[in-house]
């Protein structure tokens, strides 16, 4: 995630170019972030837009305590939680599923299913597991990364995906 | 007990997914290995949790994005960033920077002052000539203001220094000096984009605005028949198409406009639409809704043509200049909508014709020099296809499949496949594909992948896939219809260049742009394509005249000697020494004659020797 310092520096100042820069190179992996936080592309894209205004509008405060792209996501990251909080419904799994993989042959059905009832289960997890199963295994960061993001030890992260694990486990049968 | 039993339980858990993860110490690892190969149910707990990490891992693979809105959220987030910093620069404190600089410019002579009056847009008595909110670009003179607050700020050295841009934040008024208020809504942006001799030229975009009072040259419009608000008033057009421009008839049933220059209202009882420059409209007298014709323009088939492939067009009107100025760049965002392009193109050809159809000499001629014009006739040399072959042949190959195996949404075929429609319309037509040998491609190209899953496939590969599932006869045929195109097209084009091409006599050389200019009228080229054989033209009359100046008494002399020659061995020596004089001159002649012979396609070509009415201009 790192950025180089004159780009950092740029953006700070506001040049169009570097902001758009910044833009391209995150933009693709906080928005798929918050599809699969949030569960609704279309609120996903809304917290996406937002994400980057606050980006804007937060740069100049940003002291460089973290790098420039752990800084984005975890402002995209807020934004989710907040409005996971507010709206209060469940993640719709399926949809995005039916949406990315609109023309899921039959044979791949079984597949699909397995993969929908797991979806499903990730759902119900409570938020903090959820949260990190997510970035760990769907999103594949490593713990230093998703301690970085969540300011929680490693060690609890690890604990809230090894749970997570179990209950997606006792929830398909496996446990 | 059960508690601590359950902790056990918990922390072995965590332990076997710590291993999993490869995150034990090899010490660790090994014992747990051990372990694992004398327990099996803790080696079957292993496998479960495995499989769960193997089931998520497939999860992970889904994006639950589709790519086209990923990079339309991308694109935007971009713009909007942009628009932001952009504003940003704008706003009235760095406005006051801007205007505080611009004094220095003021002081020095420059003579463009700049006013803004904080106030609502109602307060813009005059009568509005122009509103809209897309962006559009405007002129106008501006000069000092007096009287207002705004007028007081202008004394102080208020100027917006053209490439700055100013925000309104509020309802805003900015009166230039020539009577103009521009009354502009929140969001509106002002930029100026460059001085000439006291005209300025600024653009507003980004929120809606109103023109009023400004005084300027009528608009030059083409349309045919209805009732046109113009900036001097109002334009009774009489007359059918059907019966021709002007031609008297009983009424209109509807209008078609085109606005070549200034800005036009047109309206009908369901409601009006403001036209710039370069658009187009059609109304019926009736109450259905105004509508515009085109949004996009011959630039956004070049835009996207430019994004599929991965370039940057410096010069965007010009094919010819298009092709050699092409450079190579990453940013490729979206596959053109190819269908749209088509029918723009066809919408805007039926659009001209029927223009073309109804009016006078003078209108003609403004249409025949106009180039937006003479890239949208049907005949015109830039056709879709054309413009793609041309690209391809230039491009690498690489370049040329990675923009293929891009996957637009419509083509449910292409899509499966992998490749964009244009290229699917392409490969079937070129090989004459069955509906079966379709799907044989597509089944030969996905292998043992799964039916529904879209794949992405190279044009190369497309081609080896057709080589592979159609039969050689067939693909035989193929090739030998794409050699005997080639073939025939070179023919005529190297025929119709004979009977077009202007024979330069090298003795002439002061016709010879003239002659150039004839060329380039009647093959109707393209500004590029123009100014490319004018500058050449100039370029080699500029060392052939002053060669036959000086020349030329020696010629004459020649020519004399010639004259009166009666030895056969004295004629052939005068005549070496004529043709030893003349050599340069031919060279000069033929270059230029390559130069011209390059430069049209085929189709300008047809167009021009075609004998039809439109032939004429």
């Amino acid at each position: 995630m790192g950025e180089p310092d004159d780009l950092v520096e740029r953006c700070r100042r506001g040049d169009p170019e570097a902001l758009e820069q910044l833009v391209h190179e995150h933009g693709p992996a906080i928005l798929r972030l918050l599809a699969r936080y949030v569960g609704d592309l279309g609120r996903a894209e809304e917290l996406f837009q937002e994400t980057w205004v606050r980006v804007k509008s937060g740069l100049k405060r940003f002291r460089g305590e973290a790098e420039l792209g752990t800084w984005i996501y975890r402002i995209a990251l807020n934004l989710a939680r907040d409005d996971r909080r507010r709206q209060a419904r469940q993640l719709d799994w399926r949809r995005l599923a039916a949406e990315s993989v609109a023309s899921s042959p039959v044979d791949r059905l079984a597949k699909s299913e397995e993969l929908e009832r797991l979806q499903r289960a990730i759902d119900e997890l409570p938020g903090p597991q959820r949260e990190a199963l997510v970035l760990s295994r769907l999103e594949g960061m490593t713990y230093r990364q998703m301690a970085e993001l969540t300011g929680a030890p490693e060690g609890t992260l690890r604990s809230r995906v090894h749970w997570a694990m179990a209950a997606l486990r006792r929830q398909l049968g496996e446990a | 007990m059960a508690d601590e039993r359950e902790d056990i339980l918990d922390e072995r858990s965590e332990r076997l997914l710590t291993y999993l993860e490869g995150g034990l110490e090899p010490a660790q690892r090994e014992a747990l290995e051990k372990r694992l190969a004398e327990q099996p149910d803790l080696a079957a707990e292993l496998e479960a949790l495995r499989r769960t990490d193997r089931l998520l891992g497939e999860l992970g693979k889904v994006d639950p994005v589709p790519a086209e809105r990923a990079e339309r959220a991308v694109w935007l987030a971009a713009a909007r960033m942009r628009e932001q910093a952009g504003r940003a620069g704008g706003r009235p404190r760095r406005l006051a920077r801007m205007l505080a600089a611009a004094a220095v410019l003021l002081a020095a002579g420059a003579g463009y002052f700049f006013g803004s009056l904080r106030e609502p847009q109602d307060s813009v008595k005059k009568e509005v000539i122009a509103q809209g909110s897309q962006p559009q670009v405007l002129e106008g003179r501006l000069q000092p203001l007096e009287g207002s607050e705004a007028g007081r700020e202008a004394s102080a050295g208020a100027l917006l220094p053209w490439g700055q841009a100013f925000v309104a934040d509020e309802p805003s008024r900015i009166d230039l000096g020539d009577g103009t208020q521009l009354g502009l809504e929140p969001g509106a942006v002002v930029s100026i984009l460059a001085p000439d001799d006291g005209q300025l030229r600024f653009q507003v975009s980004g929120g809606r605005w109103h023109l009023a009072g400004r005084k300027v040259p009528p608009a030059t419009v083409v349309a045919d028949g209805g009732t046109i608000q113009t900036q001097s008033g109002e334009l009774e057009v009489v007359g059918e198409p059907a019966e021709g421009f002007n031609g008297g008839g009983s009424g209109p049933a509807g209008i078609a406009l085109a606005v070549f220059s200034g800005v036009v209202t047109l309206s009908n009882p369901a409601g009006q639409l403001t036209l710039g420059a370069g658009e187009m409209a059609t109304a019926t007298v009736a109450d259905s809704p105004v509508k515009r014709m085109w949004e996009p323009s011959v630039q956004s088939c070049i835009d996207a043509l430019s994004r599929w492939y991965g370039l940057s067009v410096l010069q965007q009107y010009e094919v010819g200049q298009l092709l050699s100025e092409l450079r190579r760049e990453q940013d490729w965002l979206v596959a053109p909508h190819e269908e749209e392009l088509e029918t723009l193109r066809e919408r805007m050809s039926r659009f001209w014709l029927s223009q073309l159809d109804n009016h006078g000499a003078d209108a003609r001629q403004y249409l025949e020099d106009h180039a937006r014009y003479r890239q949208l006739l049907n005949e015109s040399p830039y056709r879709w296809e054309s413009i793609l072959a041309q690209v391809e042949a230039i491009l690498p190959a690489a370049q040329v499949s990675r923009a293929w195996s891009d996957t637009p949404e419509r083509d449910r075929m292409a899509e499966r496949l992998g490749v964009t429609p244009s290229v699917l319309r392409y490969v079937t037509r070129r090989y004459e594909l069955t509906g079966e040998q379709l799907i044989s491609l597509d089944q030969y190209l996905r292998g043992d992948r799964p039916s529904g899953e879209a794949l992405a496939t190279s044009f190369d590969d497309l081609v080896a896939a057709v080589n592979a599932v159609v039969p050689a006869e067939q693909i035989r045929r193929a090739d030998q219809r794409a050699a005997q195109q080639f073939h025939q097209r070179r023919e005529r084009r190297d025929a119709l260049l004979a009977q077009l091409l202007p024979q330069l006599d090298w003795a002439q050389p002061q016709v010879w742009s003239e002659q150039v200019q004839q060329f380039a009228r009647r093959v109707r080229l393209t500004l590029g394509q123009t100014d490319h054989a004018r500058r050449t033209a100039e370029e080699i009359t500029a060392l052939a005249l002053p060669y036959y100046q000086s020349a030329s008494r020696k010629l004459t002399a020649l020519e004399g000697q010639m004259a009166v020659a009666t030895d056969p061995a004295e004629r052939r020596r005068i005549e070496a020494s004529r043709d030893e004089l003349a050599r340069p001159m031919r060279a000069w002649a033929d270059r230029l004659r390559e130069t011209l012979a390059q430069l049209p396609a085929l189709e300008q070509l047809e167009l021009a020797y075609r004998p039809t009415d439109r032939d004429e201009f």
